[in-house]
């Protein structure tokens, strides 16, 4: 009988996991096949593991006219086809994904996880699975447990306290401190809301739990109000999430159903309920006084801390808001505390998520203890750059983050150690780049970002993020001037200094610390009018090399400003219009020869050169 | 209960060094009010805050940050700093920010290049509705003579008219000429200023032209004594001697005239500078003297024979004949040469011709150099008025008549020139054409290249010593009008023939520094020069696509219709140069040149202006901050969003380009009134008020309690009808 595991986060749907459900539901029973959410290996997607008579065998980037050639290779003498062999990524007598150090592959192997524990390994849609396989700890146990003994809330946050645990969604404040707060309120009322806004671009560390392991956050969020004394609770996901808002509305359901949740849950004086509330897609609501302004039917816009949600949150009463992250580690954390402090730097405990992406090998969700070093990071999991290029530097913590040189990549993940560099850990973005990045033109894009996320209200961040993208915008188009650097860094200041939330707040980090680490870049761009990473359109042409060039007319086909021009089969007769070119840099996608060359428009002696040729 | 009893606990703080105790929970902006520091701010009114201007921050020194003082609250053993470098440069930084998101022109800018800067959007305004009385009260606010202004001025506000950027500039002069009209034909019920009550100062105004008689006007509303002295019969100055009475009529200039004098204003006449009194006389008499004699002297044309008979400057023949030394008999069919190309040589040309004489007016340049205001060119030509362009006069040819010495002259001599091309700023030159020369035959030659002042006083060992510019003014102090001692000047004798709008303007503003020398003679105040933004200049807006696009967009499609300009309707030639009452004890013909408007013109033209300054840029703290700290719209200048003024709702209309996104409105209107009847759109850079769901305002919940408009620190909200503190 075959059985297999087909990993349907919305990735693994992107890489159309739906369509290889339907092609292997041709070959076995539905319930035999497994759709677990997604185990963070987005290179390999669509993953499927195929189990065959005792025998596991991982497939990666499966497609719809595989599933036929896989069933017969494995079912039939005739063996596994050489064009699905290299697809394997690994065989044996274990599921991988259950036991991922077992794995030669080191993405999974270096990993610890604790957030992402259960995620493709239970079937995210059923409590029972939960139940039954939650890695480390079974699921529910530690808040039946907890009400069972009628654990005091005191005796939970010394726990926490113990852990050291500090939240994941970015400013990394201590959790036992803001639930002490909020229980020591005595407020009448009191809230706890998931912080599912997940926002930073190439983030989705929140997505892939929300999807894979709902049972796990909510099981957090319900001893967050347990310990608290709250007996109602939000989840704020993001409306651009439907898959984790469907999952979590059914693990919500489930559980109410398995009597986890409503009046006097499992015969305590603990009563406790929960609604989704769908972000309308504001950066900002990730920030919590704006999320609460959005719970509350307000314009999402943040105030000023003091006073701090758990004084005064939700309907001005004490609300602990934790980031889906923080809330899918806790019950792992309670039952595991030694192992826990065991794990990462005194100041930095624990585990943290990165989402790896980039000019990467390997990229995709990553956990790993505190304390490791940003290199290990890239090459000992990543796999290092892409074949044949350097790593220029590493972006941490999306817009808000900063971007680190190479020599800064021993660095190691703390807390602290990311802060003295200027980039944060954030949420825990990891973009990698190599030489073809323009850290200008990077900073542009990140400020882009914030700019247009920018809810308005404080007029640095509201009219300042945009001067200084019309600044770097200026630079990026050959237009810079030296004093533009003197405005960028007093904007700089000027946001930092004086914007009421951390979007403001952070908005110049991604130029403050490319101006410190990247400072010839810009000084390129402004001086010489060279764009070293040949990424500024206003400042590169392309130019097809008549040695290597073909005539192979392919570059001039696919050309969708017909700027190239050249006689078929006539070698060297092949050029760019210049006049005509809008610089997509398709012919250089096309062309198989590697003939296209894109050269600094400023660069009048290497023109010279290849135009003296001609 | 815990939070209660911790709100009546007071709290130890120090701001700026100084340690007092304040409630807890106190915020910093009210705790500095009550050691008389004020912390400015845009967003913060009483109540709830919600913190988004940043103007008001200051340093915490115990987090070692800036925080926002309109929301911070205050903690036991705080130390604030209210100001430092630091926190200024922010709250600059702040202000450079907000101002280059701000668009609109804080002055009209008809307003702004008025010399006296009246008041113009205001009086279209009220002649719209046609409260002539209101709007001259207005006018007369700035300027003392309205109904000259509203004659004779060349008007340099309606080059500068927004309007011309659609069709064709508001004609501002003619609405004021009604306006002034009107209002002088209400007899009795005409607007009076009140006069305070006496200082026993006295102040000695010489010379009874537009700057003595602006100077009197608005000192005796100050209460001084004023005595006028003047050289003439009667007073007016350039406006009656130099202004012929076809464009200026009498009868209108001594009704105007005489609502200076109604003020209590003794007059001398026939009071002679240098020969009837001096100024060290007046000295001992008065406590102050505004010398503004005026530029009656022509200028010397310094070519040969200039000084024979038969050659008279042009303002001293427009003198002449308005004394009656120059009758009609005397150039009946004879021949007149004016020299020059300038108002004044049109004014003596057409002088000239109503004295029934045949008149060249000779010019070294072509028509298109003219600096003569085109509609008197044109009436000129429309006279009759022969013009010689490109002839440079050389000598004047004289004879000596009846074997006595004295010569006269028969004729002038004069060389062709020719245009250059044009140079690097696009003016084009003359030069002579060799051997090109030729004789002309006059009877009269007038020329007319300029006027100055007489100053021949001066030369007077016994008189006071001034200084005398190379221009051959009086030299003072422009700021402050001031000479020596007692002794201030202006109008023309200052800064040489300019308009009378200028002269009228220098006579305000020398009541104003003489009232000011008689409170503190020895303090010159400085006056804080007030920020002003401005959409940009009119070529640009005319001849930048972009910028002329984003004029027009602020507007509703209606009032970017082109619509008519109003004008007045002139007289035909034979009507001007037949004067029925030619034989009267006028020498020549003076029937005026035209007809002002009616008013049904006035209010449709009225209902042109666009209204482009600001209401509310009286009390615009958007300004006044912009004003301390040195802002400027220009330090970050970028883009901006240009949106259509809502001027839907007939009572609050609604200007987003001008709002800072300081909430307030907003604010109030939802929290307080619980209406929501404003709300923010969009977010970030895009956000901008407007009447909820885009609706105009009267289909919302508005109950026009207009506290946003009051609440608004710019001119986002403003009330339609206008409040014209007159």
């Amino acid at each position: 009988m075959i059985k297999c595991k087909i990993f349907e986060g919305s990735c693994g749907k992107a890489a159309g996991s739906e369509i290889l459900i339907k092609e292997f539901e041709k070959f076995t029973q539905a319930e035999n096949i497994e759709k677990p959410g997604c185990i963070g290996m987005c290179h390999y997607e669509a993953l499927v593991e195929v189990y065959y008579k005792g025998q596991y065998t991982l497939f990666r980037n499966v497609t719809e006219k595989d599933v036929l050639k896989i069933i017969t290779g494995l079912t039939t003498d005739r063996g596994i086809e050489s064009s699905i062999e290299i697809k394997i990524v690994a065989t044996g007598k274990d599921s991988f994904t259950e036991n991922y150090k077992n794995i030669s592959d080191s993405y999974l192997k270096q990993q610890t996880r604790i957030a992402l524990r259960n995620i493709g390994i239970i079937d995210p849609m059923s409590i029972d699975s939960y139940k039954a396989k939650g890695v480390g700890v079974s699921g529910y146990k530690v808040i039946t447990d907890l009400l069972k003994n009628k654990t005091e809330g005191n005796e939970i946050i010394n726990i926490l306290d113990r852990s050291g645990l500090r939240g994941r969604g970015g400013a990394g404040f201590k959790t036992s401190l803001k639930w002490h707060l909020a229980k020591e309120n005595k407020a009448t009322q009191k809230y706890v809301i998931i912080n599912g806004d997940e926002g930073d671009p190439g983030a989705f560390m929140d997505r892939s739990l929300l999807e894979g392991d709902p049972h796990s956050v909510l099981e957090g969020l319900m001893i967050a109000a347990y310990t608290i004394g709250a007996n109602f609770g939000y989840a704020y996901i993001r409306a651009e999430y439907p898959l984790a808002i469907k999952n979590f509305k059914k693990a919500i359901d489930d559980a109410k159903k398995a009597k986890l949740l409503g009046e006097n849950i499992l015969g305590s004086n603990f009563s406790f309920d929960i609604k989704i509330k769908e972000g309308a897609g504001a950066f900002v609501c990730g920030e919590e006084t704006a999320l609460i302004a959005s719970i509350e039917g307000e314009r999402g816009m943040p105030k000023l801390r003091p006073p701090y949600p758990p004084e005064k949150g939700l309907f001005n009463y004490p609300t602990v808001i934790n980031n889906v992250e923080t809330l899918a580690q806790i019950p792992w954390i309670i039952a595991n505390i030694e192992q826990f402090t065991t794990l990462g730097t005194p100041q930095s405990r624990g585990t943290k998520v990165f989402a790896l992406a980039g000019n990467i090998t390997r990229g995709g969700l990553v956990e790993i203890p505190m304390g490791t070093t940003i290199r290990k990071v890239i090459y000992d999991i990543g796999g290092g750059p892409e074949t044949g290029y350097k790593v220029k530097g590493v972006q941490l913590g999306g817009p808000s983050g900063g971007c680190l040189p190479d020599y800064l990549l021993d660095t190691p993940i703390t807390y602290e150690d990311i802060q003295k560099t200027g980039a944060i850990i954030g949420s825990g973005g990891m973009i990698v780049f190599d030489e073809r990045t323009c850290m200008v033109d990077l900073a542009k894009y990140f400020l882009d970002f914030t700019e247009k996320e920018s809810c308005g209200k404080c007029t640095f961040c509201r009219i300042g993020t945009l001067r200084m993208k019309e600044i770097l915008e200026k630079i990026t188009r050959g237009y810079g001037v030296l004093d533009d650097i003197t405005k960028l860094e007093s904007l700089a200041k000027s946001i930092k200094e004086t914007s009421l939330c951390g979007l403001g707040q952070s908005a110049p980090n991604p130029v403050l610390t490319t101006l410190e680490y990247f400072m010839d870049e810009y000084l390129e761009h402004i001086e010489q009018k060279v764009c070293r990473g040949k990424r500024c359109k206003a400042l590169i042409e392309y130019f097809i090399s008549p040695d290597r060039c073909t005539a192979c007319n392919l570059c001039s086909k696919s050309c969708p400003a017909n700027a190239i021009i050249g006689k078929t089969k006539e070698k060297g007769s092949y050029k760019v219009q210049t006049d005509k070119c809008i610089k997509c840099g398709v012919c250089k996608d096309v062309c198989k020869f590697n003939a296209v060359d894109i050269l600094s428009k400023r660069d009048e002696k290497s023109f010279a050169e290849i135009y003296g040729k001609n | 209960m815990k939070e209660k009893i911790e709100k009546k606990i007071d709290i130890n703080i120090t701001i700026n060094h100084k340690s007092f105790s304040v409630a807890s929970n106190t915020l910093i902006i009210d705790a500095a009010k009550k050691i008389d520091i004020v912390i400015p701010t845009l967003c913060h009114e009483k109540g709830e805050h919600y913190t988004s201007c940043f103007i008001c921050v200051v340093y915490d020194e115990k987090r070692k940050k800036l925080v926002p003082a309109c929301s911070t609250k205050l903690v036991d053993g705080d130390v604030i700093t209210t100001e430092n470098e630091l926190i200024f440069q922010r709250r600059k930084d702040a202000l450079n920010l907000l101002l280059s998101e701000h668009s609109g022109d804080c002055l009209p800018p008809c307003k702004d290049h008025c010399p006296a800067r009246t008041d113009v959007q205001g009086y279209i305004h009220f002649m719209k509705e046609g409260k002539y009385f209101e709007a001259t009260k207005l006018i007369k606010k700035k300027l003392a003579l309205p109904l000259v202004c509203g004659t004779i001025c060349p008007n340099p506000c309606e080059k500068h008219c927004r309007r011309s950027v659609i069709d064709s500039p508001i004609n501002i002069r003619g609405i004021k000429r009604v306006a002034a009209t009107l209002d002088l034909q209400s007899k009795e019920n005409h607007f009076l200023p009140t006069v305070r009550s006496e200082t026993n100062k006295k102040i000695a105004i010489i010379g009874g032209g537009p700057a003595g008689l602006a100077c009197a006007y608005y000192s005796r509303q100050l209460g001084h004594h004023v005595e006028i002295f003047e050289e003439k019969e009667l007073l007016g100055g350039m406006l009656r001697y130099g202004i012929p009475q076809f464009r200026l009529p009498w009868n209108e200039l001594d009704a105007e005239i005489n609502t200076v004098l109604e003020l209590g204003v003794l007059v001398h006449y026939n009071q002679k500078w240098g020969r009837d009194f001096s100024l060290l006389d007046l000295e001992k008499k008065f406590d102050a003297i505004f010398l503004a004699i005026g530029a009656h002297a022509s200028k010397p044309l310094e070519i040969k024979n200039e000084n024979v008979d038969g050659v008279l400057g042009a303002v001293k023949f427009l003198s002449n004949v308005v004394e009656g030394k120059i009758t009609k008999k005397m150039y009946q069919n004879k021949k007149i040469a004016v020299l020059g190309g300038g108002d004044v040589a049109m004014d003596a040309a057409r002088v000239a011709k109503r004295l029934d004489a045949n008149v060249t007016v000779i010019y070294r340049r072509t028509i298109e150099e003219m600096p003569a205001l085109h509609h008197e060119r044109e009436e000129a030509m429309e006279e009759g008025i022969e013009f010689k362009f490109l002839s440079a006069p050389l000598e004047i040819i004289s004879k000596k008549i009846n074997s006595s010495d004295k010569e006269r002259a028969t004729g002038i001599k004069v060389q062709k020139m020719q245009l250059t091309d044009p140079d690097a700023k696009g003016r084009c030159n003359v030069t002579p054409i060799a051997n090109s020369e030729e004789i002309l035959d006059f009877d009269l030659i007038i020329p007319a290249i300029g006027q100055q002042p007489d100053l021949s006083p001066l030369q007077n060992p016994n008189e006071i010593k001034l200084e005398i510019t190379k221009w051959n003014t009086i030299k003072y102090d422009p700021k402050n009008l001031h000479i020596t001692s007692k002794i201030f000047a202006g109008g023309d004798v200052t800064f040489g023939p300019d308009t009378a709008v200028q002269a009228l303007a220098e006579g305000k503003r020398a009541a104003e520094q003489i009232n000011l020398f008689f409170s503190s003679p020895n303090k010159i105040t400085k006056k804080l020069k007030k920020y002003n933004i401005s959409l940009g200049s009119i070529d640009t807006l005319k001849n930048n696509i972009d910028a002329n696009y984003e004029f027009k967009r602020r507007f509703k499609e209606e009032q970017i219709k082109t619509q008519l300009r109003q004008t007045e309707t002139k007289y035909s030639v034979n009507e001007r140069l037949c004067s029925p009452n030619s034989s009267t004890n006028i020498n020549t013909n003076n029937h005026p040149v035209n007809k002002m408007m009616s008013l049904e013109q006035i209010k449709a033209e009225a209902n042109r202006c666009l209204n482009c300054g600001c209401n509310a840029r009286h009390d615009c703290l958007l300004r006044f901050h912009a004003s301390t700290y040195d802002a400027n719209e220009k330090i970050y200048s970028g883009a901006k969003l240009i949106h259509t003024i809502d001027s839907r709702d007939p009572k609050i209309s609604i200007d987003p380009n001008k709002c800072i996104k300081c909430g307030k409105c907003v604010n109030y209107c939802r929290n307080e009134r619980k209406i929501d009847a404003l709300s923010f759109v969009n977010r970030g850079f895009h956000t901008f008020i407007s009447a909820q769901m885009n609706q105009p305002l009267f289909e919302s919940k508005c109950d026009y309690c207009f506290k946003c408009v009051e609440l608004c620190p710019t001119g986002a909200l403003s009330t339609s009808f206008i409040n014209y503190v007159c």
